[in-house]
């Protein structure tokens, strides 16, 4: 186990690592830019160096809401996987394995075609708002189903949660199919849009909205690292240590759903970050959530950002799904960890 | 110190506590016995407040239990559970600096108090393993180390209240536990441990209350509550009490 | 001095006004139909990349691939500089088309409507933008011809379904309004689905039998993604059960005939339909 000045160095390192994901992300892509003329890009409105129309078009328009929201979404939805592991007291808890992601794309979808009418009446940028509107709601009722499903002493259990995103991926596919009744072409076309999670359809509309819900999940959540860690000891046991645990389980749960909600309502689902990033921390700094939170951050928004661009330069100039992506290197790694508890004891 | 005045309690339909009366004082180790389901997780639960009893109050420090904000009750009240559920390898060090979460005593303090707690508790060569790594028994020293930590500073403020403490452990380590609450109690502090084995309630408590389904049996010294007819009534169990042969208390044979 | 310098810019405008003139347009085409068009107008040469669904047409063209229409990547299309993409309104998604016609690429949206006059709209549109105007009516008048020459639809039609097999629904019956539909019409063959409703819908075995279509008309992707004919109709024993299921009489369509509305190819398709459904 560390020591803190290590954990600090590593800290950095992830700092440092995130800044070189940025990097990346902007001077990366289908059309090739060299990195001087993209940081004069990036800089015009401060320098006035002269760029490139088209160049300028493509930092500005395309390439940096992109890194935006990819910054936003990665650390959001590494921080509510570390949040929810700490919930459920289970490591492998990731909102997008236990049905909360497809919870919340239903909860979009559901704003799409049955808000109608009311919602064409409003400017078109509102719109990521009222979908993370539904997002929030779908994601706080299936965090809730699934806590309600599994609660036991010990936690909640891996068999319970996957049992519940079961319930809840069925329930979603049967919901939808009814929804392709009444839904028009466009509305179907949302749909289909967030089963394959990707940052291509970044605006600043969405970066807006990503700013306001994240950044609220940003400021409260670290704040219950504390808690957090005494939950890990059992929820009596937090009470016994001064926790309010009622009070912090409906603040972890409430703050999940908000991060999860407005990142599946601008980018679709992309899975198995909340998953990953915190069990690469917690191999790196320990579980103490002080230094867990903050790191995942960090790790997450890296991560989800060399991610996203692998998927634009693997296939140029069509671009992977980033939801698959993050799946097919998500996945192996959870069947690992699964075959690694199953041999160390079950959970 | 800590006071359940006509404790009812009920988990469903089922009434588990009836007129419990029982006053825990500062510098005392008082030990709670009984069967299987005579109410004594229950009555534990009361008094750390997890349970709200159905008729009846507890007090801590004379004012109600319930109108201690739930920092403030964790400064004075510290609570080894049975069993822990901890999955997340922290350093042992870290599980035992949790107990320090109640308070705002600094740094250099908390250290202090994590080496003397840790001591103790005869975790301290295991300080910097994962807790994961430990065995049964270690697991529940470490814990036993937190609670001290908890309370450490108190005085008499302070309560700790053990339930079922020496279960995992090897039979030193029982009598180092309980040997801790009487060193915990010499140092002020008010000591509740509920335990299963009658000898080492004898040895170890300065008063014994005895519950038999759900209601205080007897209450007072261990001469005066280990009782041949008492005993026998129950425990179901033909018994035999005599003076111990190396301690000044009584011996149950059974 | 002066008017040398006039001359020169003269010189120079003239220029660059032949030079972009005659520099063809940089297209990229999203939609298997809609290439097609492009194709049959003669102007493929111009086209630099193509979506998934068009790549069965232009295999050994070997273009670069933008992927599926629906999940377009602004950077990606604009690496190939085009000067106009060209497709349907199943083209997406909205904020990347946005960000093209903002990169000052001509994003024209055609109807992706399934029926003959929408795929002559959609021709003469192309013709007008490309300059390729008397190829259009050409074409039009071609396949007007073909269409008329087409033999009659059989009185009264039999009945038929189409069915798209590989959603994650289940499998999907045509309803009205749909381009299978349209097809099944044209096609000489009557379509009892569309009276009930309209786009695509799971149906229970008893609706599927109570239709009793005659023929199964499906997609060749489709139904190679099936098994076949033996696939689909084990899959399927409500389809197995129905007399087109019994007499195994199942026709398959090219999938690139039929996205980005009907494509200009689909005429000999329509041919064999009549044909078949008269054989009855």
């Amino acid at each position: 186990m560390p020591v803190p000045a290590v954990k600090r160095t590593i800290l950095l390192s992830l700092g440092l690592l995130l800044l070189l994901a940025i990097v990346l992300s902007l001077a990366l892509g289908p059309v090739s830019i060299p990195f001087t003329d993209a940081i004069s890009a990036l800089l015009r409105p401060i320098t006035g160096w002269p760029v490139a129309a088209d160049t300028q078009l493509i930092v500005e328009h395309i390439r940096l809401p992109r890194t935006l929201m990819g910054i936003l979404i990665g650390a959001t939805l590494a921080l509510t996987g570390a949040a929810m592991q700490g919930l459920f007291r289970n490591p492998l808890a990731d909102p997008a394995l236990i049905g909360v992601s497809s919870g919340a794309a239903l909860g979009a979808a559901m704003v799409i075609v049955l808000g109608g009418v009311w919602l064409a009446a409003l400017p078109a940028a509102l719109t990521p708002y009222t979908q993370a509107a539904g997002a929030f709601a779908g994601a706080l009722l299936t965090t809730w189903l699934v806590y309600r499903l599994g609660s036991s002493a010990q936690g909640v259990s891996m068999a319970s949660m996957l049992l519940a995103g079961v319930a809840i991926a069925a329930l979603s596919a049967a919901v939808v199919g009814l929804l392709t009744y009444i839904a028009d072409d466009a509305m179907l076309r949302a749909l289909t849009f967030w089963n394959l999670g990707s940052l291509g359809a970044a605006s600043y509309d969405r970066v807006g909205m990503l700013v306001l819900c994240c950044g609220l999940v940003w400021w409260r959540l670290p704040r219950q690292a504390r808690a957090l860690n005494a939950l890990l000891l059992g929820e009596s046991e937090a009470r016994h240590l001064g926790v309010e645990v009622e009070r912090v389980k409906r603040e972890l749960v409430l703050l999940t759903a908000l991060g999860v909600g407005a990142a599946v309502a601008a980018a679709g689902l992309i899975g198995f970050v909340g998953l990953v990033v915190p069990h690469l921390v917690r191999l790196m700094l320990g579980p103490d959530h002080r230094q867990l939170l903050p790191a995942c951050m960090l790790l997450g928004a890296a991560l989800l950002l060399l991610a996203d661009v692998a998927a634009r330069l693997l296939v140029a100039p069509a671009e992977l799904p980033l939801g698959i992506l993050t799946a097919l290197l998500g996945a192996p790694f959870f069947i690992a960890l699964l075959m690694r508890m199953q041999r160390r004891g079950g959970m | 110190m800590l006071q359940a005045l006509q404790l009812c309690c009920q988990r469903g339909h089922r009434r588990i506590l009836e007129q419990v009366e029982l006053a825990l004082e500062p510098g005392e180790v008082l030990v709670v016995l009984g069967t299987n389901g005579a109410g004594k997780s229950t009555l534990l639960a009361t008094l750390t407040g997890e349970l709200v009893p159905c008729a009846g109050q507890v007090l801590l420090d004379q004012r109600p239990l319930a109108s201690w904000s739930a920092q403030e009750r964790a400064r004075r009240m510290a609570v080894l559970p049975q069993s822990s559920v901890l999955a997340f390898a922290f350093q042992v060090e870290e599980v035992v600096a949790m107990g320090r979460m109640p308070h705002a005593s600094g740094q250099r303090r908390d250290a202090e108090i994590l080496r003397e707690a840790m001591a103790a508790a005869d975790v301290s060569h295991l300080a910097a393993r994962s807790y994961l790594s430990l065995s049964g028994g270690e697991r529940q020293r470490v814990h036993l180390a937190r609670v001290l930590a908890q309370v450490w500073d108190s005085a008499e403020q302070g309560c700790l209240l053990l339930d079922e403490p020496t279960a995992s452990l090897d039979l030193a380590h029982q009598h180092l536990t309980l040997q801790q609450a009487r060193e915990m109690a010499a140092r002020g502090l008010a000591v509740l441990v509920v335990l299963h084995d009658l000898n080492l309630a004898a040895r170890y408590a300065d008063r014994l209350l005895l519950l038999h389904e759900g209601r205080v049996c007897a209450q007072g010294s261990p001469w005066e509550v280990l009782q041949v007819e008492r005993l026998e009534e129950v425990f179901k169990v033909p018994v035999r009490v005599q003076p111990h042969p190396l301690h000044d208390c009584p011996l149950v044979l059974s | 001095m002066k008017v040398w310098m006039q001359r020169c810019l003269w010189v120079l405008l003239l220029g660059s006004a032949w030079s972009m003139a005659a520099e063809p347009l940089r297209v990229v085409t999203a939609g298997a139909s809609v290439t097609a068009i492009v194709q049959e107008l003669g102007f493929v040469d111009q086209v630099v990349g193509i979506d998934s669904t068009s790549v069965p047409l232009l295999e050994e063209r070997g273009l670069p691939n933008v992927g599926y229409q629906r999940q377009l990547s602004a950077e990606g299309v604009l690496s190939l500089e085009p000067d106009v993409l060209l497709g349907t309104e199943e083209m997406g998604p909205p904020p990347v088309l946005a960000q093209l016609r903002e990169a000052g690429v001509d994003v024209v949206v055609l109807s992706a409507s399934p029926s003959l006059e929408t795929l002559y709209a959609n021709i003469a549109a192309v013709g007008e933008r490309f300059g390729q105007g008397a190829q259009a009516a050409d074409l039009t008048q071609r396949i007007q011809a073909d269409i008329a020459a087409l033999p009659a639809s059989p009185e009264p039609a039999p009945p038929a379904i189409f069915v798209l097999t590989h959603s994650a629904n289940g499998m999907l019956v045509a309803g009205e309004g749909t381009v299978g539909d349209s097809l099944i019409r044209l096609g000489g063959m009557s379509n009892p689905a569309a009276d009930s409703f309209a786009q695509y819908r799971v149906l229970s075995a008893e609706s599927l039998l109570s239709l009793a279509p005659q023929w199964i008309l499906t997609t060749t992707k489709g139904l190679e993604m099936v098994g076949g004919v033996d696939g689909l109709l084990s899959q399927q024993p409500a389809l197995a059960a129905t007399p087109a299921g019994l007499a195994q009489q199942v026709i398959d369509i090219d999938d690139s005939l039929l996205v980005g509305g009907f494509s200009p190819q689909i005429a000999p398709t329509l041919r064999e339909l009549r044909e078949t459904a008269a054989d009855q």
